[in-house]
């Protein structure tokens, strides 16, 4: 899968997981950010998310981790989290 | 408040409107009302009724809880200008499709969705109307089986005797319920919601479209399994211009009657 792909897979899941039925995967925009300024999610969809990463991709993340923040940033990131988990 | 607790407040603050010992009576006006139920849920479409929400609000909210929040914001809010009111919300079973999904993901041992664990608390959407509408009432969640109704109307009439309050608001919703329960289903399976502004029918700062007596029977007789809910009946009847209505539950016979004015 090309990260074209696999960002707009995870604007998908964003969607579906989180109940965001109004918008499209094209308004998600790659590099801006999901939480507080930009699409707005909060903590509660944080958890969501994160269940439905760890369902869909097998990527288990670390509810106290520093690094957890930057993965959540946007969808690039989170797209680089996944990549670096799939099996070489 | 617990409603098992209900019973021991009737002999304090009900005796004035006692006739026999076992024999409860209280007045309610009923200000407005909205009721919503299957019939018409298609012709009206539930997120009409909740139109004035902002989309984040609306995000998270299930079948159950537009059917509770839809009919609370349909109530005319010039009633509840300036005044103080407090909240009764009473359903029988909750928002139990979203609690059937919680109960099939622990038996399939699989995660809890956390934003459906966060609402699944009987009094979640009573909450998520308070933070929408920024108003810090007092607020009671009632679960009384068929007898909701009047477990909310004595809360209610308890509320609105203490004199604290001018109007209470009673909210009353339930849904069929989920495919894998229907067959414990002891009455009609209907997805509804009712929502009252109620006074004091003594308070006449407001007019009372409806003022109404509750008697609680002496006699009990069980309804049976084909009938409706009973604030589909209720709400049914308040629309005629019948003066009396028999209600029956599980454990409690009532007798509804227009007051004359």
């Amino acid at each position: 899968m090309t990260h074209t792909e696999l960002r707009l897979e995870i604007k998908q899941l964003i969607i579906d997981s989180l109940d965001l039925e109004d918008l499209s995967p094209e308004e998600i925009i790659d590099d801006e950010p999901l939480f507080n300024d930009g699409l707005g999610l909060d903590s509660i969809d944080a958890l969501e998310l994160g269940l439905a990463i760890k369902k869909r991709y097998g990527v288990k993340i670390d509810a106290n981790s520093e690094d957890t923040k930057q993965h959540f940033a946007s969808v690039t990131s989170l797209c680089a989290l996944i990549v670096s988990h799939e099996p070489a | 408040m617990n409603w098992l607790r209900i019973p021991r407040l009737e002999t304090f603050k009900l005796t004035e409107h006692v006739y026999g010992k076992s024999h409860m009576r209280f007045e309610l006006a009923v200000d407005d009302s909205f009721f919503i139920s299957s019939t018409q849920i298609g012709k009206i479409e539930l997120k009409d009724l909740i139109s004035t929400l902002k989309p984040i609000q609306k995000r998270r909210l299930s079948n159950f809880s537009k059917l509770a929040i839809g009919a609370l914001l349909n109530l005319d809010e010039r009633l509840l200008e300036d005044e103080d009111w407090e909240l009764v919300f009473a359903s029988r079973h909750g928002d139990f499709h979203k609690t059937s999904e919680l109960l099939t993901s622990l038996a399939n041992k699989e995660s809890l969705s956390p934003s459906g664990f966060s609402l699944s608390v009987h009094n979640a959407v009573a909450g998520m109307y308070s933070i929408f509408m920024q108003k810090k009432v007092p607020i009671t969640s009632i679960a009384a089986g068929k007898e909701g109704l009047f477990a909310a109307l004595t809360d209610a009439y308890i509320r609105l005797s203490s004199k604290h309050v001018n109007k209470v608001v009673v909210v009353l919703v339930d849904q069929s319920l989920p495919e894998q329960f229907q067959h414990y289903g002891d009455e009609q399976q209907n997805d509804y919601a009712l929502a009252m502004v109620l006074s004091n029918i003594e308070d006449t700062h407001t007019p009372h479209p409806h003022t109404l007596s509750f008697t609680r029977d002496v006699q009990f007789t069980a309804s049976s399994a084909d009938s409706p809910a009973i604030p589909i009946e209720f709400a049914k009847w308040l629309e005629t211009s019948q003066d009396q209505l028999h209600l029956s539950g599980q454990k409690q016979s009532w007798t509804v009657e227009r007051l004359s004015s």
